[in-house]
């Protein structure tokens, strides 16, 4: 006899969604996790980035900072190889010729000492002060064209220069022309800057250095800066209002016109300054000349302030 | 305008000096040293800047009339910082008829300092407007000071 065996067989249940569910809510999990960990990783990196940049405006400016820095880390290293090229180059060129320094032109530094025999073929020219020089003797091998009194308005056109025996003067620029100048030294300014002021005075400077060019082209041209003055001596006496402070700022002016025209200054009076700034009490009786003692002070500057090839 | 006042106000007082300077009528004669003279006259003058001895190389700069044909021997002490116009001067002429040129050449200086001095420095001016120049034999004595009073006094000595 045979046994039917029944066959109990379960209903087939339809796992589709729920399977799509999990899926989904795991990609869901997932995700999140995975945005968390960015998020926390992103802000990790910020800060590894800008540790010391709290705010947001001091974090742009830092990164601004920091991309200059590259911009002149890359300038620094072309400079690095572009000096190196130019050191190749002077190397280059040492070895091939020797050519002469650059000329530097305006504010002359302290140089080798010269000779008094370096003056020989030089001219001053200048006031009452430049006059001195040949009153106290002091440079007899060179040539004087000065006069008391004649300023930057009057140089051009005065005639108080002694032309031998003659009896008509000459004008110190026709005196010039007579010379055979190499080195010409120029002090002027002094007379006349009181009412002139700085401005006006380098404008009429300016256009007697341009004559003295004209007359002798070849010539080592020096502008000498306007000696300080005591104030209150110099007032005392000439009733004017010039005051240091205006001499300084004149002499600034005169520096960028040597530069400029290519013409050398010099600043003897920066030995003449006390610690106030102006000239010592016991040195002027009117402020505004000075005695033996520091024409020598100013010759010893020459001589250490001097071209020896142009 | 301003030339014509400074040729006029020398030519015054040029006049003023001819007529006003010393000249010794009475001649002693007496040989004095230009040196030694100077010196005294000039350490019996009070002035207030540093006077240098003049020298060959500038005395006719100083002096623009300077000629060594009628000056034998010279002694010039001067301001040459031009800060005043303080000078003591002692000059012998080369013979009698040089002494006209040399006092000339002196009051030529005068007149050339007046030129530069009255509108640079005219607190100088009083110095240059009572002149002291005093002619004694072959020597003439020029000199520029607040007070010449002494040295006039310390010249004249000199003779005795």
């Amino acid at each position: 006899m045979s046994k039917n065996r029944k066959i109990r067989r379960t209903k087939k249940q339809n796992v589709f969604p729920q399977f799509c569910l999990i899926t989904l809510m795991c990609l869901l999990i997932s995700g999140g996790i995975a945005y968390g960990w960015q998020s926390i990783e992103d802000k990790r990196n910020e800060n590894e980035e800008q540790p010391y940049s709290p705010s947001e405006h001091s974090s742009a400016q830092s990164s601004n900072e920091s991309s200059e820095l590259t911009e002149n880390q890359s300038q620094s290293s072309e400079k690095t190889e572009s000096d190196s090229q130019n050191s190749e180059d002077v190397q280059s060129s040492e070895s091939s010729e020797e050519k002469p320094e650059p000329k530097k032109y305006g504010l002359l530094g302290e140089t080798e000492r010269v000779r008094s025999n370096y003056f020989d073929d030089a001219v001053f020219i200048g006031d009452s002060i430049t006059t001195g020089i040949s009153l106290y003797d002091i440079m007899p091998n060179a040539d004087v064209l000065a006069h008391t009194g004649i300023n930057l308005q009057s140089i051009l056109t005065a005639e108080v220069i002694k032309d031998g025996d003659n009896e008509k003067k000459l004008t110190i620029l026709q005196a010039l022309e007579k010379t055979d100048a190499n080195k010409i030294y120029i002090m002027l300014g002094a007379n006349g800057l009181a009412f002139l002021g700085a401005e006006e005075t380098v404008k009429y400077y300016n256009m007697f250095v341009d004559e003295v060019i004209k007359t002798k082209p070849d010539a080592i041209i020096y502008v000498q800066s306007i000696f300080p003055i005591h104030e209150e001596k110099f007032t005392q006496r000439y009733k004017g209002n010039l005051t240091n402070k205006i001499i300084d700022e004149t002499n600034e002016l005169l520096m960028k016109m040597c530069e400029e025209k290519e013409i050398y200054y010099i600043n003897p009076g920066e030995v003449f300054k006390d610690e106030n700034g102006g000239l010592m009490s016991d040195v002027t009786p009117d402020g505004l000349h000075f005695n033996s003692e520091y024409y020598t002070k100013w010759m010893d500057y020459l001589k250490t302030h001097a071209i020896t090839n142009k | 305008m301003k030339k014509l006042i400074t040729i006029m106000m020398a030519a015054v007082m040029t006049l003023g000096l001819m007529t006003g300077c010393g000249n010794e009528t009475s001649n002693s004669n007496k040989e004095i040293s230009v040196s030694e003279t100077a010196e005294k006259v000039l350490k019996s003058t009070t002035v207030i800047a540093e006077l240098v001895e003049a020298t060959d190389n500038n005395i006719d700069i100083i002096y623009s009339k300077y000629n060594t044909d009628y000056v034998a021997e010279y002694k010039v002490y001067t301001c040459a910082s031009k800060a005043t116009c303080e000078e003591v001067a002692l000059f012998k002429a080369k013979d009698d008829q040089s002494v006209d040129k040399v006092k000339e050449m002196v009051l030529q200086r005068v007149n050339d300092l007046i030129e530069e001095t009255e509108n640079y420095n005219p607190a100088e001016m009083p110095k240059l407007e009572s002149p002291l120049v005093l002619v004694k034999d072959r020597y003439v004595l020029l000199v520029l000071a607040d007070d010449t009073a002494p040295a006039e006094k310390a010249f004249r000595e000199s003779f005795k």
